[in-house]
């Protein structure tokens, strides 16, 4: 079971690095979410690449019942790269989502492939109580652990 | 008293039907249970405890009313699926040059407008996240582009027989038609309209700026990308010009205004799914249904029963003789207190129960006042009280509180004593504006 958990080579952030900081390692790391936690490691919530996106779009265009689609918007990357210069520089904590789902050492395989499958990627692992951040999971993490990729 | 009354007073169902509909009137208005559930429960306490029995119940429902707003719920539910809303929007602000203030004023026009002819609710759904895009375009405030929304909804509604549900219910029960409400309320709402703009222009206007940057993106918007389903946009206009007409003319070829709406809305409904397969058409005609705003119709169905079952136990013919003993049985004061005191109450409670039980009241002075007839300006005082009523408090109506839950997901809050300060008191503007335009043309 301890084997789908990356509890070694994962990337945190804090809630006081910037929004900047937290794109570079998006991308860098080549994920959907990255954790954030607090000076004694205890997870905060989880910064999104989506809410990324959803700072970069028409804040409206993000609700629900908002305009249905921006077919008619003309927005260029330079306006795009403006905004995300508006926001570089703000931390991260204010974008935490607090409520995020987790997984513990304890959650069955076939809850956590649900959890994954349904889009929440890259899942944080905690301790059971005290919530400090043990590792991540991602479905390719799963995946990895099934087989996929195996040479024969 | 009247002899209806004296009689009620004596027998058990005048207390009886009184304490209901008490409770239901409170129920409703602490806003604890859904009001739907709660007006359900009072009609069907009225005949549960004998108020009325169940054949006299439904006499009590208007389904003209009823008709017609469910009709006109499916023509917007099919229509507003090919983006024309947005794209009348978007083509407005560019032909003014993407200024703030003339899009403002091109924004509460189009408000304005269709909410004459569509609910108001339905309208500020389409407007707002619309609103909301381009003034985040612009760098602009957002609030005063709500605020003049919310009183360009409020006043567009009030100017038609379909723009505002107490209108519905008051044409259906005096039998004034369409062409009745467009000249008789529409040019005091084309005043009124304008007399609202002056002091947000005032408030807010004046200051509005944005960079040339920020107006040249909404100028490159293209607004023939918002059409989704240009067939669909040809085939709902064909429908909504032939439903106007059928307004206009209704009176004259004796149908009543749900006929029309119905009609319209079966025929947009055959245009849209004609020569589709069985299962595309199953999921449009379930989608258009599903739209349509069930609460709202069985709050209607349930206080008609418990309004009927006062009516019946002759509690509205002892406080129409209350209202007739304090004004002295002259129509101008009576008048006056409805216009006034249907917009001071409407302005914190919904106006659709208050007009739902003065309805019955009216109608039990004709005998006081020489005949039906001498009623309309009791009608019109009616109207225009509930309807304007509604822009005083951030509660006053239910597009009022549509367009503020965007206005609190877009971060950019309107507060109830803010929106209060600068409302309650225009809002009193444009009623004293009613009062002069009462005296002037019927009193």
């Amino acid at each position: 079971m301890t084997a789908i958990f990356n509890t070694t080579d994962f990337a945190v952030l804090r809630a006081q690095d910037s929004v900047a900081q937290a794109a570079r390692m998006l991308v860098e790391r080549k994920v959907d979410a990255l954790p954030v936690v607090d000076d004694a490691d205890i997870l905060l919530g989880v910064f999104r690449a989506d809410r990324l996106l959803a700072m970069l779009l028409p804040r409206v265009a993000t609700l629900e019942s908002g305009v249905s689609d921006l077919a008619f918007v003309s927005d260029t990357l330079d306006d795009l790269r403006e905004k995300m210069r508006a926001i570089a520089a703000r931390p991260v904590g204010e974008f935490v989502e607090r409520d995020a789902t987790v997984v513990h050492r304890d959650t069955p395989l076939p809850e956590i492939m649900l959890l994954l499958y349904r889009g929440e990627n890259d899942l944080p692992l905690v301790e059971r109580g005290n919530n400090k951040l043990l590792g991540v999971v991602s479905a390719t993490d799963v995946l990895r652990a099934v087989g996929a990729g195996d040479r024969r | 008293m009247t002899h209806a009354a004296h009689a009620a007073f004596g027998g058990d169902t005048f207390w009886l039907a009184t304490a209901l509909f008490l409770g239901t009137y409170a129920m409703i208005v602490t806003e604890r249970v859904n009001r739907a559930i709660v007006a359900l429960l009072g009609g069907a306490l009225m005949i549960l405890t004998g108020v009325l029995t169940q054949e006299a119940a439904l006499r009590g429902v208007d389904f003209n009313t009823l008709g017609l707003l469910i009709g006109m719920m499916l023509i917007v539910a099919i229509t507003k699926k090919c983006g024309v809303f947005q794209y009348v929007a978007i083509w407005s602000a560019k032909k003014v040059d993407a200024r703030p203030w003339p899009i403002l004023l091109m924004l509460a026009l189009i408000t304005a407008l269709f909410s004459a002819l569509l609910d108001n609710v339905t309208t500020v759904l389409l407007i707002v996240p619309v609103t909301l895009l381009i003034t985040e375009e612009l760098k602009v405030s957002p609030y005063p582009y709500l605020f003049a929304t919310i009183f360009a909804s409020n006043i567009g509604g009030t100017a038609t027989l379909i723009g505002d549900p107490p209108n519905i219910m008051i044409g259906s029960a005096a039998g004034l038609s369409f062409n009745d409400f467009l000249v008789n309320l529409a040019p005091a709402m084309a005043v009124i309209f304008l007399a609202t703009l002056l002091p947000i222009y005032w408030i807010w206007g004046r200051k509005l700026v944005a960079a040339d940057a920020d107006r040249m993106r909404i100028m490159h918007f293209n607004e023939r990308e918002a059409i989704t389903d240009s067939m669909l946009l040809k085939k709902s206009l064909f429908v909504l010009a032939l439903v106007v007409a059928g307004f206009v003319a209704h009176d004259t070829l004796h149908l009543q205004p749900a006929t029309v709406a119905m009609t319209g809305a079966a025929l947009l409904l055959l245009l849209e799914n004609f020569g589709g397969d069985a299962e595309r058409q199953s999921k449009n005609v379930h989608h258009a249904f599903a739209e349509a705003e069930w609460i709202t119709i069985f709050f209607f169905v349930g206080l008609f029963i418990a309004v009927y079952g006062i009516e019946q136990a002759g509690l509205i013919a002892w406080m129409a003789e209350s209202l007739l003993h304090a004004t002295h049985g002259d129509l101008a004061s009576t008048a006056t207190a409805i216009l006034w005191g249907s917009a001071i109450l409407s302005a914190f409670v919904d106006n659709i129960p208050f007009v739902a039980t003065m309805i019955p009241l009216i109608k039990s002075m004709a005998p006081t006042f020489g005949g039906e007839a001498a009623l309309v300006p009791l009608w019109w005082a009616l109207a225009l009280g509930a309807c304007l009523g509604g822009n005083g408090t951030l509660i006053g109506a239910s597009a009022n509180l549509v367009v503020a839950g965007f206005a609190e997901r877009t971060g950019a809050p309107i507060r109830f004593l803010p929106y209060l300060k600068a409302a309650f008191p225009l809002m009193l503007g444009s009623i004293a504006v009613c009062h002069a335009y009462l005296y002037w043309r019927y009193l």
